[in-house]
């Protein structure tokens, strides 16, 4: 298997989001959360990389932790969302009837409702934490995975070897997760990479809005939303947390290209 | 056709009933009331009682559930805790400016995508291509409030040429609200294009592989018909589904362009109406996202057979 | 072959000129000239005002427009002390039941029509009326001292107003900025007694209300101006701009944005760090006032751990108070441990004493208090940024002498249902301005079944209930300075600084001045071309 320019450029790119986010917390003298009042909104300089905020914590420290708890975030979520729309999109598929009928219900609601008022209820309901955040991105991104892993268990169904594995006498729940799930697998990466650089944006989005990871643990958009009070005295403030979200999600978008044009046909990127 | 109109439309219902429920169990969860944050940090228990038991939230969550579902099955909406304004008056106000803005930058995006999107498949994998897509990934990549927070320091602090804040009706003075679209619409354009443009690239080169396309040149026809005639037309359907999609997530969820730049449209009132714990507002504004939302995936899919005669819609 | 369509010239060229021409015009198409006229100032408001009702369903924004459109009978002056407004002459009986308000010569209406002292009584019943629910009822209903019993026109210029115990406190309560019982025409109502609009006596007239984005105010040319020179809110005062403007603008970024360009006139209360931004621009001023917001640090003392007074000296002993409110304030305030805000005159040398910054000291309370590195919460709001900063340096400071404090962000709401509840440990507040020192300390002290977030010390309720009886303002003021002495012995909230008021106007605005009492006054103001 060849690698794709694309794949190659984006796995560069999370490399150097690696490297900043373990180098910079290895490296830098300074923690995500020391303040220091005398040194309020500095410049980028030999001792502050990128600067210091508006509580004189340092910049690249916090641009670093930062892409710890945005990575950790999104990738909860995805995960759950994951595990959550394989099981209920497979067993829609699957068994049919009711349960099929609620699980589409229930998704379509999900999807007819704006994520951000879920999070801030969710949040509200178990106290600001990281764990509202996860939850309330999971339960916005379960319905496109249940979605996607219905049709496609659906397509799997009508196989012979679905069939066969009943006939010799394997249970259903045997032959969906032996059988029909592994052959469903394309859709599935290529749902999941989207899902995710879907998280990461609302992850930044809603800590944008105020409604994310509670400060002063440093996420990429609420120190964008902290930035825009200050961008008149120091307008660095607001170029590194965005460019590190912009990185992360074109490096995550070129490997999610990658994988599709490696797994799905139809996408292919050539001709 | 209308009998499959009417079923989609009370296919519907459950999912609203989950919704306005999910809403209202959510709201009363959150701690405050609409009466503690309009007075803030007076102490006057008289008051609160009196004011919480005329917007009667002594009542149980089931009987003021209820009651205000009865309200809106016949189209009232209620009114507003905080500023005692009809709920539907201001959803249709705030709507207006939200829609002006979806609307314009997606019909823009979607022009931009369907362009330069068949421009990169038919070219694909030249530098044409090269450059458009890298721009497209690009334009995936930025979120859409570190644009709009650019081009407020660019247009609107630098050069001073644009109004950064503020609103204006197209009703009272067209070219003035022109000044106040330009800057978010250029946000929501760059950050919406990318991902149309890519679906279009994708469809368009998947249609020009089928064999369809290969008779057509066969039988020597221009490439100017062959892209026209054969293959845009089966890009529509795919394109306007996302277009669809895109819209109708807007609609509800454009609070962070609205909140940079300060646009009083539905998403802002959302997020204003729920930091006031104003519940009937909220209740509202969820009820009608959400209808939208449903309403144009619909329409979307009721375009199908204008886009392409080969589609029947069955009941 | 695939070059034929567009063998002319590079497609991409021609999309890209034709985009860029788009984009072109659009942009030259909408760069009309953007600043407003001299005949209108504008002034941001942060969020909309709720109603046009003063008193009633209000917010501070709608106190800052109802100044310039209602008058009460009484007003505070700059000076936070008490000067007649819509009245001329206020007479108090001897002992201190009855006022007699005459009211000012030419008092009138927006409508045209004169206002009578059966105006003033009908305006009286509406608003006090309990279905209505003005904000400061318990002012006048008895529940927090004198009952109004009686106002009556005993002609048509005076109104007699008969209280059924003694007060002292009376007039300051009716020049209350946050609920005037305005002077108001008849036609403020319909018949049914719902609200419509203000048809007061002010210096504008409510012109139109248009939801989240503007209230326009017009100048009201038949206004006969108080006699006296202008002060807080009383004195003689001028419209000399055709139309005021409030817009309402929630973004702090936005706002200065709109000011540097010209679109705005006013933004008042901007916080420090902004106003620094602007500090070299040539087209705008920032001016400053001592203003009467207290932002505190409230302890629980009802807490398990926080009952300990040891550990609640030590927490106030391990913070630089001065540092503190100079970093939080952007230089801007002193520190004042006081509940009594700096610029009142009940603000003394005694009200200024504090703890002292001693770190040693610090560790010696919490070995005392048997502190063993127990989490304490604070809880703060990032809604305002001033009371998340008080958080965020009190907590740096605290870690330095080994406390452990964690920072609990909520939204403003349930920051606000916390602390009614006294649900807390720590809570980063900000009390919102009261115009007397008793008021003031009602903030502070309280019973904690009624109010579980206040300081409830018989001693304390002794000494305040003492100071709101006596009239002579030495004797209260000694019994203010044993509250404060009382408060530094305690420890039962940490008072950091009183917020800076901070407006920044065009230099296109020429009279204009900041006060204690905040909201931004717009006449005797004008603006250049």
């Amino acid at each position: 298997m060849k690698l794709r320019p694309n794949a190659i450029i984006g796995i560069a790119g999370l490399g150097l989001v690696a490297i900043v986010a373990i180098g910079g917390v290895l490296v830098s003298p300074y923690q995500a959360m020391e303040t220091n009042f005398l040194n309020r909104f500095a410049t980028p300089s030999a001792s502050h990389w990128f600067g210091t905020d508006e509580y004189g914590r340092d910049v690249f420290t916090r641009v670093a932790v930062g892409s710890f708890i945005t990575l950790r975030v999104s990738l909860a979520a995805v995960a759950l969302a994951i595990v959550a729309g394989t099981v209920t999109g497979a067993m829609a598929a699957y068994f049919g009837g009711w349960l099929d009928r609620a699980a589409m219900l229930v998704s379509d609601s999900i999807m007819a409702f704006p994520s951000l008022l879920l999070l801030l209820g969710i949040m509200a309901a178990l106290g600001p934490n990281e764990w509202g955040v996860i939850l309330a991105l999971a339960i916005a991104y379960t319905p496109p995975i249940t979605r996607v892993v219905r049709s496609a268990v659906i397509a799997a169904l009508a196989r012979e070897y679905v069939t066969s594995s009943q006939l010799i006498g394997n249970g259903d729940l045997t032959t969906l997760f032996r059988h029909v799930l592994p052959n469903c697998i394309t859709p599935f990466i290529v749902i999941a990479t989207s899902v995710f650089t879907a998280a990461v944006l609302s992850e930044a989005a809603l800590s944008f809005l105020g409604l994310g990871v509670p400060p002063p643990a440093p996420s990429w958009g609420s120190m964008l939303a902290d930035s825009r009070n200050y961008l008149g005295i120091n307008p660095w403030m607001a170029i590194f947390p965005g460019i590190a979200i912009t990185v992360t999600l074109l490096s995550i978008n070129l490997v999610g290209d990658a994988l599709r044009d490696r797994f799905d046909l139809r996408m292919a990127g050539g001709d | 056709m209308s009998s499959y109109f009417l079923k989609r439309l009370l296919m519907l219902v459950p999912t609203l009933l989950l919704v306005t429920i999910a809403v209202f169990i959510i709201m009363r969860l959150v701690p405050g009331d609409p009466v503690s944050m309009m007075l803030g940090d007076i102490e006057n228990p008289e008051l609160v009682r009196q004011m919480r038991a005329e917007l009667r939230l002594d009542d149980p969550v089931i009987i003021q559930y209820l009651d205000w579902l009865a309200d809106v099955v016949t189209l009232n909406f209620g009114v507003s805790f905080v500023t005692g304004e009809p709920v539907i008056g201001t959803m249709l106000s705030r709507l207006a400016v939200t829609a002006q803005i979806v609307t314009i930058s997606v019909l823009l995006a979607s022009c931009l995508a369907l362009v330069f999107g068949t421009l990169a498949a038919w070219r694909a994998n030249r530098r044409a291509d090269l450059v458009i897509s890298v721009l497209a990934i690009g334009s995936m990549s930025v979120p859409a409030f570190w644009v709009g927070i650019a081009l407020i320091i660019v247009f609107g602090i630098k050069l001073q040429w644009l109004p950064t804040v503020g609103y204006v009706s197209p009703l009272d003075n067209f070219s003035e609200s022109l000044q106040f679209l330009v800057l978010p619409i250029m946000a929501l354009v760059v950050a919406e294009t990318g991902g149309l443009l890519r679906m279009v690239r994708a469809t368009t080169l998947d249609v020009l592989s089928k064999d369809y396309i290969t008779a057509a040149r066969a039988r020597g026809l221009s490439e100017r018909s062959v892209l026209f005639r054969h293959a845009l037309p089966n890009t529509l359907i795919p394109t306007a589904t996302l277009v669809g999609f895109t819209l109708g997530s807007l609609l509800g969820g454009a609070a962070v362009i609205e909140s940079v730049f300060t646009l009083p449209g539905m998403g802002r009132l959302l997020v204003e109406s729920v930091y006031a714990r104003d519940y009937v507002m909220v209740q509202g504004v969820m009820i009608f996202v959400a209808i939208i939302y449903v309403l144009v995936n619909l329409l979307v899919d009721m375009l199908y057979p204008v886009l392409d005669p080969r589609v029947r819609l069955r009941a | 072959m695939r070059t034929m369509i567009w063998k002319r010239r590079d497609p991409i060229d021609v999309l890209i000129r034709i985009a860029a021409m788009g984009l072109l015009s659009l942009v030259a198409a909408s760069a009309w000239s953007m600043s407003s006229d001299s005949n209108e100032i504008r002034v941001a408001i942060t969020s909309d005002i709720r109603s046009s009702y003063p008193g009633v369903n209000r917010v501070s924004f709608t106190d800052d427009v109802m100044i310039h459109v209602v008058e009460p009978l009484v007003a505070h002056r700059d000076d936070l002390s008490v000067a007649p407004l819509a009245a001329e002459r206020i007479d108090v009986s001897d002992d201190l039941t009855q006022f007699r308000f005459t009211l000012r010569d030419g008092l009138r209406f927006h409508n045209g029509e004169l206002a009578t002292a059966d105006d003033v009584v009908y305006s009286w019943q509406r608003i006090l009326d309990p279905a209505t629910g003005f904000q400061c009822l318990p002012f006048f209903d008895g529940s927090t001292g004198a009952k109004v019993e009686s106002v009556v026109a005993e002609d048509a210029r005076t109104v007699l107003i008969s209280l059924d115990q003694p007060s002292a406190v009376f007039l300051e309560q009716l020049a209350y900025v946050q609920c005037p019982v305005a002077v108001l025409h008849r036609d403020s109502w319909d018949s049914d007694g719902k609200w419509l609009a203000p048809v007061g006596t002010g210096p504008f007239q409510f012109l139109e209300w248009r939801k989240g984005r503007y209230v326009l105010l017009k100048r009201f040319s038949d206004y006969a101006p108080a006699t006296g020179p202008a002060s807080g809110l009383a004195g003689a005062k001028t419209a000399h701009v055709e139309y005021l403007r409030f817009l309402v603008i929630p973004d702090v970024m936005a706002t200065t944005a709109a000011l540097v360009s010209g679109q705005i006139d006013v933004v008042p209360l901007l916080a420090p760090v902004n106003a620094l931004e602007l500090r070299h621009n040539r087209r705008v001023v920032a001016m400053d006032h001592d203003g009467l917001s207290r932002r505190t640090l409230l302890l629980q003392t009802d807490d398990a751990l926080l009952s300990d007074r040891s550990l609640r000296l030590a927490l106030a002993h391990a913070l630089d108070l001065e540092q503190f409110a100079d970093v939080a304030s952007f230089g801007l305030s002193p520190h004042n441990p006081s509940a009594i805000p700096t610029s009142d005159v009940m603000h003394t040398a005694a009200q200024s004493k504090t703890w002292s910054y001693d770190p040693d000291l610090a560790r010696q309370l919490l070995e005392a208090a048997g502190y063993n590195g127990e989490e304490l919460v604070i809880i703060t709001s990032r809604s305002e940024q001033a009371i998340f900063d008080l958080a965020m340096i009190a907590q740096a400071m605290w870690s330095r002498v080994g406390i452990n404090v964690r920072i609990e962000v909520l939204d403003f709401g349930s920051l606000l249902t916390r602390y009614f509840d006294g649900d807390f440990q720590i809570a980063a507040f900000e009390f919102s301005p009261r115009l007397t020192a008793i008021m003031n300390m009602h903030t502070l002290i309280g019973d904690k079944t009624a109010s579980p977030a206040r300081w409830d010390d018989p001693r304390a309720h002794d000494l305040l209930q003492r100071a709101s009886e006596t009239v002579e303002p030495i004797k209260r003021q000694r019994l203010l300075d044993e509250i404060h002495h009382l408060l530094l012995a305690e420890a039962p909230t940490i008072n950091v600084y009183n917020a800076p008021i901070i407006d920044v106007v065009s230099t296109r605005l020429e009279g204009y001045q900041p006060w204690a009492g905040a909201n931004p006054r717009l006449w005797n103001v004008r603006k250049t071309e």
